[in-house]
């Protein structure tokens, strides 16, 4: 009788396991999408800010602030990138203030 | 009388159709420029016209001829419209005359710069365009070309307060802005109109129109059942049913993940408010047909969700049957999406948030020229001919002036101003269409070879005349010069680009035997603005020693400008 129960419950699911065609994965519930950064750029980002004008500020570790605009990909898709600072000591924090920028940079 | 007439001018504000002065762009509503009754409380600085033209240099007043069609603005007050909007898309063309500057005003006060900065070299508060953020790029024309400024703007937002957005701003075809957030000191909540302000020198509009952006529905989908046939998902027919049933949404994920599947959905369309509704699908698949009433609305074969297709059908109030035919790529996540739009409406989806996953970003490859000019070979794709032109180089300098010649024939097919290439159909993955785009502002040159044996000045120009290209060399700086045999004379050209535009030097080898002509321009209208400087359509202008003997002849229903080439000519181009 015990195992009759148990073999019918095991066979039961297994049924349910294959009516069940597709597992689900996170990105059907949460979307990672990766902005395309032209080849140029090297994007070693220290520090991210959104900016209320919708830009998106990033501080890389090769010493540069990047504006980049239209980061949600919204309308025709295609981000724009244009370079705020250079030359700093490997910024990798950011920090916006509403006129300006504060950067924290690795000290050693 | 009066109220007759009242009445009639509304019908003819209402019905686009009947007002002839100028035609609606796509979807957009004209402001009918036949008298000013269309704007609140006007200012002596603002007139109509029926033509005007501008040098694009210099001192001197437009030359404005009387008529209508064309609203000309001088400084002084503002001009108000008397429709109200709080979320709108908006056209115009405009023509600024040298150093003029001047605002549009959308709702919230929100003011976008337009001016004559084609010279300005990096973007900046003064350039046309400018709207809390620098433009991407200066895509602004000279003073005396109509430009054009396409826009949509959302006066408020209904999860952040106090701001608006300017969704994109699109000036001369080239996306200057995208998602830019505006403060705004309350958020706004009624409709308000827009203004144009001119703060020196004139400009001039002409085909200005709006899109009212609504957040009505008024097509609903109701009643919809669906099958699931299990065919491979190329086979032209579809039989055997998988699985069927009724469904509240409209969605492709009824297909439970099968691999291989034909879906179609068939169901009721309710349309509450009669007109043109515009039809967008966007799928990943190689099928998806949408049929109303048994006619085909849309239909497009492959596709990824990273594309738009559009189908325009004019629907009456009542109930539709409608009726889509939707397959997927086996190796490819399902995706399907339907979009409608109106005139007056925002436009909605009809599809449930998980039918159409978030496409993959567009990737974007580009050659920028850092120090010296850069130099790429591809195909080029040029004026929607059928062919691409294989034996094309573009040549991008960092002066910002770029162009592309066809070897084979020796053509200046197109140059433009701003970033210099997409090159992203050549080396992204397999690059198979190995084209090259230009990424700034266009102007589309001549298909023909830009050198030619003629026997007179009045001869026919050939498409493609006796030339061969035998190569280049660079100069000190970089700027490559192309060698050519026409005919039986040897000729060089060089273009050089420095800040006022493309120069190009022609120059014979040898003793020439004084029979060959060069193409500098070919177009619809070709206009003498003065000696020496001539304007194309609204493409560009051209200059000339004012001793050169160009001759300006007629073609077909074409015009063309040629010049004789003897020992050294030069000429520069500019827009």
């Amino acid at each position: 009788m015990k195992n009759i129960v148990l073999t019918t419950l095991i066979s039961l699911g297994f049924v349910s396991a294959q009516a069940q065609s597709r597992q689900n994965k996170e990105d059907d519930f949460y979307r990672i999408i990766t902005i395309p950064i032209p080849e140029n750029i090297k994007m070693e980002v220290g520090g991210l800010q959104a900016l209320p004008d919708g830009r998106l500020a990033a501080s890389t570790r090769r010493g540069e602030v990047w504006m980049i605009g239209n980061p949600y990909l919204k309308g025709d898709g295609r981000p724009s990138f244009s370079r705020f600072a250079s030359g700093l000591h490997e910024p990798l924090g950011l920090l916006y203030r509403g006129k300006d920028f504060l950067i924290l940079s690795v000290v050693k | 009388m009066q109220k007759f007439i009242q009445k009639c001018s509304l019908l003819i504000l209402a019905c686009p159709i009947i007002a002839l002065a100028q035609t609606g762009k796509g979807n957009y509503t004209p402001i009918p420029l036949k008298d000013l009754s269309t704007f609140e409380a006007r200012s002596n600085n603002w007139s109509l016209a029926g033509n005007i033209s501008t040098p694009p240099t210099g001192t001197s007043k437009p030359k404005i001829s009387s008529g209508e069609g064309i609203l000309v603005g001088t400084p002084g007050n503002p001009i108000t419209t008397k429709f109200k909007a709080g979320d709108l898309g908006l056209s115009l063309e405009f023509m600024v005359s040298p150093g003029a500057e001047g605002y549009i005003i959308l709702p919230g006060n929100q003011k976008i710069r337009i001016s004559d900065s084609s010279r300005e070299k990096e973007p900046n508060t003064l350039t046309s365009g400018y709207i809390g953020q620098f433009p991407v790029q200066n895509a602004a024309k000279a003073a005396g070309l109509w430009q054009t400024l396409e826009l949509a703007y959302d006066a408020s937002l209904p999860q952040i307060k106090n701001s608006a957005r300017l969704n994109y701003l699109s000036l001369n075809g080239v996306t200057v802005l995208e998602t830019v957030y505006l403060p705004t000191t309350t958020t706004i909540s009624d409709a308000q109109p827009i203004s144009l302000e001119v703060t020196k020198g004139s400009i001039a509009f002409r085909n200005i129109g709006y899109q009212l952006l609504a957040s009505r529905k008024p097509v609903v989908l109701n009643n919809l059942t669906y099958k699931v046939y299990s065919d491979k998902w190329d086979s032209k027919t579809y039989t055997t049913v998988a699985h069927e049933g009724k469904s509240e949404n409209f969605s492709q994920e009824v297909s439970k993940g099968m691999r291989e599947f034909h879906l179609v959905y068939e169901g009721n369309m309710e349309v509450n408010e009669a007109g043109d509704y515009i039809f967008t699908t966007i799928y990943s698949g190689p099928v998806l047909e949408l049929e109303i009433d048994g006619k085909n609305v849309v239909s497009s074969g492959e596709s990824t969700s990273q594309e738009t297709h559009m189908g325009t059908v004019n629907l009456s109030q009542g109930n539709h049957k409608f009726k889509v035919h939707y397959s997927r790529f086996p190796w490819r996540q399902p995706a399907m999406g339907l979009r409608v739009e109106k005139a007056g409406i925002r436009p909605y989806d009809l599809h449930v948030l998980s039918s159409l996953p978030e496409p993959e970003p567009k990737p974007y490859i580009s050659v920028i020229p850092e120090m010296r000019p850069e130099m790429v070979r591809s195909f080029v794709f040029f004026d929607q001919e059928k062919y691409k032109r294989t034996h094309c180089i573009s040549v991008g300098s960092p002066s910002g002036w770029n162009y592309t010649v066809d070897l084979s024939r020796g053509a200046l097919l197109q140059a433009w101003r701003g970033q210099f290439a997409n090159v992203t159909e050549m080396w992204y993955e397999r690059g198979e269409p190995q084209l090259l785009s230009p990424a700034g502002l266009t102007t589309k040159i001549s298909g023909k070879s830009s050198l030619a044996v003629l026997s007179n000045a009045n001869a026919a120009w050939p498409d493609s005349s006796d030339i061969n290209f035998l190569g280049y060399k660079l100069d000190k700086a970089g700027n490559p010069g192309f060698s050519y045999m026409v005919g039986s004379e040897t000729v060089s050209d060089k273009m050089i680009s420095d800040i006022n535009g493309i120069t190009r030097t022609f120059q014979i080898e040898g003793t020439g035997k004084g029979s060959v002509f060069s193409l500098l321009a070919s177009g619809n209208d070709i206009v003498m603005v003065e000696k020496g400087l001539y304007q194309v359509d609204n493409r560009y202008y051209i200059r000339l020693d004012k001793k050169a003997s160009a001759v300006l002849r007629n073609s077909g229903d074409q015009k063309e400008l040629i010049l004789p080439v003897t020992g050294t000519v030069s000429y520069t181009m500019f827009w």
